[in-house]
């Protein structure tokens, strides 16, 4: 490709070259594009095609993984019917996802947005400080982080120990109530903001320094400059954070599943646990793989929500002003 | 014309890789352990023949430790075979075994759980052992008298106990005698638990922790069992008792949670196995396993402190029974040709005296009399009172229930989030045992198909 | 005025290094329980420096590790895991990447919703499809399922692609006018051009794939199966029994050992995120 590439540029360069016929059409949009497409989409064809459309066929069974895979038999919509109407779970479920991915995905945002700006500065301290910021997240999905965070949280925990020791007597236990369990995972999330924070950071350095430089000529301030470059240099990155951070807000498992095992009273039951617990532990493996195709429309609606509206926010240095 | 030619080339590729991948590796499906020889016949059994087996528990480290040891015991004396052990922790136990299960490539041998065991026999996903038994492979000669405990359904024998445990109350006795409490008798009457958990709150502040808060659904069943009722039906479709009773199990906890001699359920829920409230003196007592009760000790650290062991209050009409600790299986997907090898590897993880001198007490009290002999006889005075225990335990029990039905899981949830309500004081122990018995009506319908 | 930018740096330092050390508290408990004696871990949790020094959990895990295998063992098996995925899913990532944001492919739109539907996918339902997949290849007692569909861009291959679209999409097209009036083709504008301007995006990407393969425990439970194999996110989880007393100690120790590797990788790619670029040759 790069020996066509330099045959071509042999070539007289005050003109736009005319391409020979097979470099022609290895450089055109489609060849080219699939070509550099190819290891994703194999790889979507072989690993990841199938196990979709397997669950999707499985929704629609009664499969039991203990009795081996072949054995189940069809059922038709029964366990998308089920699901809205004997399972006295799927509701709570329901609520408590979004409560978690609605509340804890804007506040990290927020925070990862605040901080990556303050930290937007070439100098020793900041790579410090990145650096503990980032830490949170990386403790990620652990038994030690579920531990820490129960000890944490419970009655006897840190939190109540440190609100007493400033004259609050507090008594409450926050991660077995039923009404602030939830809230000890939201935080456990929002405190993981890291992640988020990087990639706010390499968008931030993206942006051409010349932009602000001839900001301040203009006689720009600093807000003038944050609302004017830096918000809408920044939007295909809030974009991307925002869908990403929503998807996995949605699909979240393993805080739930070893901090709190969906209890107290099933109000950290997310949803992606629920289905764990059907598919697993009650071996409804057709019930669960219905459950995930729910899950799946309710992001993609979302998802497709914020794709459309991502026309009128989002700004693209390379579609032009 | 040339961009569809591209994508033909590229489908074509495309499958011919699959078909490649696909070609090779036919044979692998037939369990994940036999290695190849063709000998069908296992009338005569040769037992020098080479043979992989593949075992699978659940544990700690502790476990893993010693089972290991046992495992390179086995080994020591039988040279010709190899064994492939996987051991996970409980939690992701489950999710390996029910995918190997859906692709037929368990291992020859499993550990089970009485709670599951039920499912993997509806299912077929675990073999009849009774041939092995007839023909001496599976030792059970030893055993102490017909103590199956559960692995026997309709004749066949699908698991075999590790050990058993049962259903205990621990408490301080020190704590109590501190307190002038009288301790409670061997058979542990309501009466009895009533007054000490009002007399030790009003003499010594300490609370009494709710019944069985980690799985009430156990607390139901020995209920009902006292009544001479079932957890199930026999056809595992429905509830084995009336509802009457259940409000009146529930009714139990609700007295104890309305008497203002109950534990906070914060502190109770912010309990784990490491956090023991026993251990540290939040409680006078607490309901648990049998195997449960050596780490509580452990972690008391304590030995001023006189721990004792008696039945749960109210179960001496036969409430109370023996429970497999945990069992040995076979799996459907252990080549019929090395079933006897299998057997054999159980056979001597039960009856191998060395071997449960690794294992001490930690797969549950021993079901072989020679075992047991010898390690009663070693056991410091802890262990002592677990293997007394289990005797007196042996007097006043019933026959354990057979395993669940498929809708046990969901049905265990549902009685302890019903219980939970009653516990936070969000419910009455009619009302929820009203949604209990309304909710597990609809489990049952939708697991009947 | 310069006394007022030197309060203001003051202010500043003050409230990152408050902020700090409320974000770090959880992690320094950790830390510090690693060095306490297994036993006080949970009944002295309340305790942030230890009252008792317990120097041996470290060496207990590395060396003596679960039932003879070290944690050394784990940890490598994990870092060659991670960083071939790792490896994998930048080359593949970042090849798609670039046909979805500079090429007018056919379909184009249908394999991106096709990608973004991928992600959406919660594991615990593909998990078996999958097994039996790899089962029918052969691979199902190997770590090849753990490796291999990382050089095509499954597993955590979207989000990366997602990722460097976003960053490829802020690249003037003007830049790649300039290349092709050159006499660039696609291929040399990608090499050329495009990845040496997504610096930050790719660093972005590297760390959060070895990161999250990591953490990863779902696919190594299934796919290794012979403990001497097993990574450090499965041993971790095995050291816990819900019968029997924890070796938290232990455990508190490797999970710190854990976080090492991750932060390497951490510190090798911050760079890149520090670094600035600009459009050069585009003046006026």
């Amino acid at each position: 490709m790069v020996r066509n590439a330099n045959a071509a540029a042999k070539q007289p360069k005050n003109q736009l070259t005319r391409r020979s016929g097979w470099s022609s059409f290895i450089n055109s949009e489609n060849a080219a594009g699939y070509i550099f497409l190819a290891p994703w989409l194999i790889g979507f064809l072989v690993f990841t095609a199938y196990p979709i459309f397997a669950s999707l066929y499985y929704s629609f069974t009664n499969l039991n993984p203990l009795k081996g895979l072949g054995k189940e038999t069809f059922v038709g919509f029964q366990n998308y019917i089920n699901m809205f109407t004997t399972d006295s779970v799927y509701y709570t479920a329901l609520r408590v996802t979004f409560v978690y991915a609605l509340v804890s995905v804007p506040l990290r945002l927020i925070f990862a947005l605040f901080i990556a700006m303050l930290l937007n500065r070439k100098s020793k301290a900041s790579g410090v400080y990145r650096t503990i910021y980032y830490l949170p997240s990386i403790v990620g999905g652990s038994v030690a982080v579920a531990v820490m965070w129960r000890s944490l949280w419970i009655q006897e925990g840190t939190i109540n120990a440190v609100l007493q020791s400033i004259g609050i007597q507090c008594e409450w236990g926050w991660l077995t109530q039923p009404s602030t369990a939830l809230m000890c995972l939201i935080i456990l999330a929002v405190w993981q903001f890291g992640s988020s924070m990087l990639i706010f950071l390499a968008g931030l350095k993206n942006i051409p320094a010349e932009y602000y430089e001839a900001a301040t000529v203009d006689g720009a301030g600093p807000f003038r400059k944050f609302f004017s470059i830096t918000i809408p240099m920044l939007t295909p990155v809030i974009f991307f954070n925002l869908i990403n951070q929503l998807i996995l807000g949605f699909t979240a498992f393993t805080q739930a599943y070893i901090t709190t095992r969906g209890g107290p009273m099933n109000e950290t039951m997310f949803y992606a646990l629920h289905l764990y617990r059907q598919g697993f532990e009650y071996n409804k493996m057709g019930y669960a793989s219905a459950m995930a195709w729910i899950l799946l429309i309710i992001i993609g609606i979302m998802t497709a929500i914020i794709f459309k509206s991502s026309n009128s926010w989002v700004y693209y240095e390379s579609k032009g002003e | 014309m040339k961009k569809t030619s591209l994508v033909l080339c590229l489908l074509l590729v495309l499958m011919t890789v699959l078909s490649a991948c696909t070609d090779g590796s036919g044979t692998s499906s037939t369990g994940s352990t036999a290695s190849g020889t063709s000998s069908t016949q296992a009338s005569s059994e040769d037992t020098t023949r080479p043979i992989t087996l593949g075992i699978s528990w659940w544990g700690g480290s502790t476990r893993h430790e010693y089972t290991n040891k046992i495992l390179d015991l086995y080994k020591a004396k039988n040279t010709n075979v190899t064994i492939n052990a996987e051991y996970v922790s409980w939690d992701d136990y489950w999710s390996s075994m029910n995918t190997k299960a859906a692709s037929n490539t368990l291992p020859s041998v499993m550990q089970q759980d009485y709670a599951k065991i039920g499912q993997f026999i509806d299912n077929g996903t675990i073999v009849d052992m009774n041939a092995q038994v007839d023909n001496k492979n599976l030792d059970l000669s030893d055993i102490k008298g017909d103590a199956f405990y559960g692995g026997k359904i309709d004749g066949k024998l699908y698991g075999i106990s590790t050990g058993v445990n049962a259903f205990c109350y621990l408490y301080d006795a020190t704590a109590l005698k501190d307190a002038g409490v009288t301790l409670p008798s061997e058979k542990f009457t309501w009466d009895e638990f009533n007054t000490i958990s009002k007399d030790m709150m009003s003499k010594a502040k300490l609370a009494t922790v709710p019944m069985i808060n980690t799985d009430p659904k156990f607390f139901v069943e020995m209920y009902v069992r006292n009544q001479g009722k079932h957890m199930y039906s026999a056809d595992g479709k429905t509830f084995g008792f009336d509802k009457a009773l259940l409000v009146e199990a529930f009714q139990k906890q609700e007295d104890l949670s309305k008497s203002g001699n109950a534990l906070s359920p914060d502190i109770v829920n912010a309990a784990t196995q490491d956090k023991d409230l026993l251990a540290e003196k939040k409680t006078w007592g607490e309901p648990l396993w049998s195997n449960q009760v050596i780490n509580v000790m452990k972690l008391a650290n304590d030995e001023t402190r006189d721990f004792q062991l008696t039945m749960m209050p109210g179960t001496d009409n036969g409430g109370i029974y023996l429970k497999p600790s945990m069992l040995w299986s076979i799996t459907r997907d252990c080549p019929e040709t090395d079933r006897n090898a299998a057997a054999r590897l159980i056979s001597f993880i039960l009856n191998d005296i060395e071997a449960n001198k690794l294992a001490g007490a930690d797969r549950g009290v021993t079901i072989m009399k020679k075992v047991n002999e010898a390690l009663v006889k070693e056991a410091d005075p802890n262990n002592k009172k677990v293997y007394d225990y289990i005797d007196v335990v042996g007097k006043y029990a019933s026959e354990i229930d057979p395993p669940e039905p498929v809708a046990g899981s969901e049905i265990t949830k549902e009685i302890k989030d019903q219980f939970d309500a009653i516990v936070f004081g969000k419910k009455t122990a009619q009302q929820a045992a009203d949604d209990c018995w309304k909710n597990s009506e609809q489990i049952f319908a939708t697991n009947a198909g | 005025m310069k006394t007022r930018r030197q309060v203001g740096t003051v202010i500043y330092h003050i409230f990152m290094i408050l902020f700090a050390l409320l974000m770090l508290y959880p992690i320094i408990w950790m830390i510090m329980s690693s060095f306490k004696p297994s036993i006080d871990v949970m009944t002295k949790s309340y305790e942030l420096i230890p009252s008792t020094w317990d120097f041996t959990n470290y060496y207990r895990g590395w060396v003596n590790g679960i039932s003879n295998i070290p944690f050394s063992t784990f940890t490598w098996n994990s870092l060659y895991i991670s960083v071939l995925a790792t490896l994998g899913t930048i080359i593949s990532a970042s090849l798609a990447a670039y046909a979805f944001a500079r090429c007018k492919f056919k379909l184009r739109g249908f394999w991106f919703a096709c990608m973004l539907i991928s992600m959406m996918m919660p594991i615990q339902v593909v998990m078996i499809p999958q097994y039996v997949m790899f089962q029918q290849f052969g691979w199902a007692q190997s770590a090849l399922p753990l490796i291999v569909p990382a050089f095509f861009a499954a597993s955590y291959g979207p989000f990366s692609i997602f990722l460097m679209m976003q960053f490829m999409q802020g690249i003037p097209k003007d830049l790649d006018e300039a290349a092709t009036i050159d006499g660039c083709g696609k291929y040399s504008i990608f090499f050329r051009i495009i990845m040496p301007l997504i610096k930050p995006a790719i660093a972005s990407a590297a760390i959060f794939a070895f990161y999250w393969k990591w953490d990863d425990f779902i696919g190594p439970l299934l796919y290794l199966n012979k403990p001497q194999n097993y990574t450090i996110s499965m041993a971790l989880r095995m050291m816990s029994d819900k019968d029997a007393i924890t070796d938290w100690g232990v455990m508190f120790a490797m999970s710190t050992v854990s976080l090492i590797p991750t932060l390497i990788i951490f510190f090798c790619f911050q760079r890149y995120l520090v670094e600035g670029i600009s459009t050069t040759g585009l003046k006026g």
